[in-house]
């Protein structure tokens, strides 16, 4: 179900302490989603490339490390510390495997590597996961009650 | 490097690939466009009106001097059509993934070619890519491979095939550089 939904697209981070937080059809991008009981608040990151942003670039939040300090930040200023949070990672799907000549790199699997760095940075190692393979996903955070789901094409959403 | 892409190359190259779509399958086949529009890079996944809904892509690197994507997009069920008209009905998956795997080969190869001639350029297709998943994903795809961009240019055709049974569309992303006049 869409309507309503708060969307959190590719570069974005987003906080709230009611609704759904979603990212809809992620295929490499990795959903990094820090979610605070006691507060019910839910911080959703869009992550689109591993690493940290170039200089001056006017994207910085597509990419892991400031996406993922972007997330941890908002989460300390409404008072939650990131440590306590419940983690979840989800997507990394490598959908355009070429063969080689024309391989590409596997942007998926090194944005899933450069979040659990940059997690961990914070000290943050134990992460609930639904990431890697040749699928795309759709992940929500019903933020009320903590639950996260995942679907995929032609499959009910599971509970992550 | 800064190239140009005419639009009159893009449309001699869409009907090239009708000519060669209709001599190899024997159907009717309509190409209208191209449509040529400069968009947000994070709308690019949200292009197809439902992005989580499956849809069959045909996918297609290019290289050269301009690379690029291109994007075949099919709803099952008109992949199962067309595929079904081109093998006859019945057939194995492989089969009729192999049919429409080739079919987006032959007409993206024609585009290109017309293209390339008119540009004085090389266009080098990768071999195609059949997927089956939310269109969004293939797009979100595409579009992680080029976020250091903040807008991307998308070209559109939108094919009819057999007196408008079934349809598909076809999306070409030049990596960067590229320009449409």
């Amino acid at each position: 179900m869409r309507e309503g939904a708060i969307q959190v697209r590719m570069g974005e981070v987003r906080f709230s302490h009611h609704g759904v937080l979603a990212c809809y059809a992620l295929g490499s991008c990795v959903a990094t989603v820090l979610y605070d009981e006691t507060a019910r608040l839910g911080g959703v990151a869009h992550v689109v490339l591993p690493g940290s942003a170039p200089q001056g670039s006017p994207f910085p939040g597509r990419y892991a490390h400031q996406a993922i300090d972007w997330l941890a930040a908002g989460m300390s200023a409404r008072g939650v510390d990131p440590r306590r949070c419940r983690t979840y990672l989800v997507g990394g799907a490598r959908l355009l495997q070429l063969d080689p000549p024309h391989r590409g790199t596997n942007i998926g699997a090194q944005n899933i590597e450069a979040v659990r760095s940059v997690l961990k940075t914070y000290g943050i190692v134990h992460a609930k996961e639904d990431v890697g393979g040749t699928q795309g996903r759709t992940m929500r955070l019903e933020v009320e009650t903590g639950r996260v789901t995942v679907s995929r094409v032609g499959q009910e959403a599971e509970v992550l | 490097m800064k190239r140009d892409w005419s639009v009159a190359a893009l449309k001699a190259g869409l009907a090239r690939a009708t000519e060669v779509l209709e001599g190899m399958t024997g159907l009717t086949f309509q190409i209208s466009g191209p449509v040529c529009r400069l968009m947000e890079l994070e709308t690019l996944p949200e292009l197809a009106s439902d992005s989580e809904a499956a849809m069959i892509a045909v996918y297609t690197r290019l290289l050269g001097d301009t690379p690029g994507h291109a994007v075949f997009l099919f709803t099952p069920a008109a992949a199962r059509s067309l595929a079904d008209l081109m093998v006859g009905a019945g057939q194995p998956p492989t089969l009729r993934e192999s049919a429409l795997s080739e079919l987006c080969n032959v007409a993206g190869s024609a585009v290109l070619n017309v293209l390339a001639d008119a540009g004085g350029m090389e266009l080098v297709p990768s071999p195609p890519l059949v997927i089956e998943d939310m269109t969004g994903a293939v797009l979100q795809s595409v579009a992680a491979g080029l976020a250091t961009l903040s807008q991307v240019l998308v070209i559109e055709g939108v094919i009819s095939i057999g007196g408008e049974s079934c349809s598909a569309r076809l999306l070409m992303v030049p990596d960067d550089h590229v320009t449409v006049r």
